[in-house]
């Protein structure tokens, strides 16, 4: 049995590893399925992929990769219906490869000091279990999220409205200032290169609470910057860093779309609240274990800086 | 042959230059000259024999030409261990090994090990250490770093001796890069190496990997539009292909809906 598991094992070549296809396929898989099922855990791809074996850096820009292919049906879904705020998806994404090129040179920075590890572990530390708690919460009370309807619009909304370069964006029915989407979309890329994040997590409440967006724009307008944002990045980290593994990318591309067919129609039968809870208890068990990580004393006190054997 | 020893110290040349014929040490074979790492590669042992004179001890060593390789030193800052430094090591061969039929620090006095740089004392002597803190410590880090990774091995006891035939073999691990490698046999009498030889083994990666891994190095931006043309299309793909399940699903479930009304 395990000898003939032992022959789905592959090279990777840029992470420089040998890895079980089958586990990262499952790993793909899992996380699209959960993506169909609940909406959101495109982020847990890079965590897994950390916890077996690929290094930070490798896992980031290898996610990012995967999630620029995850998006295209989608985005090209939305674009075809009018979904998509050109205006904002643009600056957005103006934004986002801007950030996305701080974000790679800050990865490049940090990997030559030897402590990009630490920092993408402990971002996803933070991001976790921020994101447990919340889809905890939500999950218990079955807090359905939608746009506020009706009313005075927020006071960050009114805020934003006073900043300069102020414009009216029309599919989206809102106006706020230019600098809001391109501030949204720079953070979010520079998670991107971080991270290896879609950010959709990000994106789709600020868009919604902050721009003041209805939903099925801010779906199409996200996945939009999303596509393109990821494949910038995706170019920035290959040209820069040398981290893309094409090979650990494309089944993890592979696994995921196919988990997200799987995940939307067990969505039909499933009640996503309790599965909410079960996912939200999943995250905070994983950002525990790379906390754990973090604070254990390292196995070598030495550990060698960027290159191959 | 004691005129041949005497000869060749007084000369100051090593025992490689000793005439073949008179090498105590007669033959010197590996069971694979060319190692190839393919995607499937999981690590190879290469078998590796000779002759040589009855009443000598075998030195067996495994080494590549020695390159500088930099680490960042991880310290305690607070509750987390982070880099706190750097040590750069020269000298340090991507692979060493070393097996004798013998305890190598009984068989071989330790200036010999030094002359030789074999074995570890020769190894350590051979490394050389910029920055950090303590050199000598660094260097055990390094050397317990890359023993566990498979990559160097000290093993006394892993050469068999028997009727003027040795034996041993190396494990070359996954993961191990490619390039020439030196195999090199040592035969020793009365605690003095008395005959040596080597052989070279080169490991070639081959394969698509081999082409990815050097292509996304040598030609990062080439590569990055590959891997987002790839993922862009292998999206696509996979869309179509569920849409066009999906259709065919949809036209199933009708026919089946229709059935018992056209029966």
């Amino acid at each position: 049995m395990t000898g003939s598991l032992e022959l789905m094992n592959i090279y990777l070549p840029v992470a420089g590893m040998d890895i079980n296809i089958l586990w990262v396929a499952c790993a793909g898989i899992g996380v699209g399925f959960v993506q169909g099922l609940l909406g959101s855990g495109g982020f847990l791809l890079t965590p897994i992929l950390i916890m077996m074996g690929v290094s930070p850096a490798v896992a980031a820009a290898s996610g990012i990769n995967a999630i620029a292919g995850a998006s295209v049906s989608g985005a090209i879904a939305h674009l075809r219906v009018g979904n998509v705020d050109i205006g904002i998806g643009v600056l957005m994404l103006i934004g986002g490869v801007s950030g996305g090129a701080l974000g790679t040179w800050i990865v490049k920075l940090l990997r030559a000091v030897g402590n990009l590890d630490l920092v993408i572990v402990s971002c996803y530390v933070v991001l976790m279990a921020v994101i447990g708690v919340i889809v905890f919460v939500e999950g218990l009370t079955s807090q359905v999220r939608g746009t506020p309807k009706g009313g005075e619009p927020s006071r960050v909304v009114r805020l934003l409205r006073r900043l300069p370069l102020q414009m009216r964006f029309k599919a989206a029915g809102t106006q706020t200032s230019a600098l809001a989407p391109f501030l949204l979309g720079g953070f979010v890329g520079v998670l991107a290169a971080i991270m290896g994040v879609g950010g959709g997590f990000i994106l789709i409440p600020a868009m919604t609470y902050l721009l003041d967006m209805p939903m099925q724009v801010v779906v199409g307008t996200s996945l939009f910057q999303m596509l393109f944002t990821s494949s910038s990045v995706t170019l920035m980290q290959a040209a820069m860093n040398h981290t893309v593994d094409v090979v650990l990318a494309a089944i993890l591309l592979i696994g995921s779309t196919l988990g997200a067919q799987l995940g939307a129609r067990a969505a039909q039968r499933l009640r996503a609240d309790q599965l909410k809870v079960v996912f939200s208890l999943l995250v905070l068990a994983m950002s525990v274990k790379m906390l754990n990580g973090l604070l254990a004393a390292p196995l070598f006190l030495l550990q060698e800086l960027v290159g191959r054997r | 042959m004691l005129g041949l020893l005497l000869c060749h110290f007084a000369l100051g040349a090593g025992p490689r230059d000793v005439a073949q014929q008179a090498n105590p040490l007669q033959t010197l074979e590996v069971s694979d000259h060319d190692i190839q790492v393919t995607p499937r590669y999981a690590g190879e042992r290469v078998k590796v024999w000779g002759r040589v004179e009855p009443g000598c001890d075998v030195v067996v060593e495994l080494t590549s030409p020695g390159r500088t390789v930099t680490f960042s030193r991880m310290g305690k800052v607070g509750p987390f261990w982070m880099s706190v430094g750097r040590v750069q090591f020269g000298n340090v061969p991507r692979m060493y090994k070393v097996q004798s039929s013998g305890p190598l620090e009984v068989i071989l006095p330790a200036q010999e090990h030094l002359r030789y740089r074999l074995g570890l004392r020769g190894l350590r002597r051979s490394l050389t250490v910029k920055g950090g803190t303590d050199a000598e410590l660094h260097k055990n880090e390094l050397i317990a770093a890359r023993k566990a990774a498979g990559l160097f091995a000290f093993t006394d006891g892993g050469v068999t001796c028997r009727d003027g035939r040795f034996a041993t073999s190396f494990f070359w691990p996954a993961g191990v890069s490619s390039g020439r490698y030196t195999i090199e046999a040592f035969a020793i009498r009365d605690r003095w190496v008395v005959g040596t030889r080597s052989v070279s083994v080169e490991v070639h990666e081959i394969g698509i990997e081999a082409f990815v891994s050097t292509f996304a190095h040598s030609h990062g931006v080439l590569y990055g539009l590959a891997a987002v043309s790839l993922a862009v299309v292998v999206g696509f793909l996979m869309c179509l292909i569920f849409d066009v399940l999906g259709r065919l699903g949809a036209i199933h479930a009708a026919r089946k809906r229709n059935r018992p009304t056209n029966v």
